[in-house]
């Protein structure tokens, strides 16, 4: 009774949304299921080619296009090769889709935009293992997105 | 550690909130229904009872008396918890699930069991509470998403239906 589900996961090709991104794979990508890799870059990044795109985010870009480093440079993203091998890999064993969507600002807020406007069925992060008192000067993506999201948050820690 | 195969260990946190019924239901519905009888996770269903005193909230000449009235009234909720979480499972045919109630802030129970049993993954609801209850009552969910030993999903009631 799996209905095909959209599962969002947030990338910042750090270790952390690495980790994120295998524990989505190995534990909610069920066949038919999408992958959504959401990564958000800073709005200073935002050069007159992608203005386009600053107010909703890029085209949803698939894993075909999201591995070459050409079409990736238009975007200003630097291709994260283990990553990629992942979904390669990933997106064959569990025969899921996978999509990227590009994003430019503040990731907080771009993560629950991209759930409400993908109509994501739950989010999957990393966390940056920031104390307390970090979380409060640096301000904590994973407590914004838990207490903002309208779906299900996962936050995968590296054990 | 764990010698032999031994399944991972997956804790549910419950208290009478419908958004810690829904957790549960979504749980079993995406972990436990499908693969029946052979459930991927150990479940592990954890209910944390609020000390009576510490519910009460005030000290003073009158306390002595009302601490029975409001411990019988927690310690009856706990009960019907943990009937309604039993309840669920049987309707969903997970069986094999264990339930364990402790008295005290769920914050730490949460947390501690995890580490007790070395749970590799920690489900809990979210109240849904605006940012300041958050920051006056705290949020049980945000302190476990940081705190745990382990991946934490929060569960959230959808407000709309898609």
């Amino acid at each position: 009774m799996t209905k095909d589900r959209k599962i969002g996961i947030a990338m910042d090709f750090s270790e952390s949304s690495k980790n994120a991104l295998k524990w989505a794979i190995d534990n909610l990508a069920d066949k038919g299921d999408t992958l959504y890799i959401i990564h958000t870059l800073p709005t200073s990044d935002a050069e007159s080619r992608n203005a386009l795109w600053i107010e909703s985010g890029s085209p949803l870009i698939p894993l075909v296009e999201f591995r070459e480093p050409k079409i990736m440079e238009h975007y200003g993203v630097k291709i994260d090769i283990a990553c990629l091998d992942m979904l390669d890999t990933g997106s064959r064993k569990k025969e899921v889709n996978v999509v990227t969507k590009l994003y430019w600002g503040d990731a907080r807020e771009k993560l629950i935009d991209a759930v409400k406007e993908l109509k994501l069925d739950s989010i999957v992060m990393g966390s940056r293992g920031l104390s307390a008192l970090q979380r409060i000067i640096m301000g904590s993506v994973s407590s914004f997105v838990i207490d903002h999201a309208p779906c299900p948050v996962t936050i995968v820690k590296d054990n | 550690m764990a010698t032999g195969d031994e399944k991972p260990v997956m804790v549910v946190g419950v208290d009478e909130s419908e958004q810690s019924i829904y957790a549960l239901e979504w749980t079993l519905d995406r972990f436990f229904a499908p693969y029946a009888p052979n459930f991927p996770f150990k479940l592990l269903i954890i209910h944390a009872k609020p000390n009576a005193v510490s519910a009460l909230g005030f000290a003073g000449p009158g306390i002595v008396e009302v601490v029975p009235h409001v411990d019988a009234d927690l310690k009856h909720t706990a009960a019907k918890v943990v009937d309604k979480a039993k309840g669920i499972c049987e309707s969903k045919s997970v069986h094999g699930a264990m339930m364990e109630v402790f008295e005290g802030d769920a914050r730490n129970i949460l947390c501690e069991v995890v580490d007790k049993h070395h749970a590799s993954l920690l489900v809990v609801g979210s109240h849904g509470h605006g940012a300041i209850k958050r920051a006056v009552i705290g949020s049980v969910s945000d302190y476990c998403a940081h705190h745990a030993h382990c991946s934490v999903i929060i569960v959230k009631k959808p407000k709309i239906k898609l």
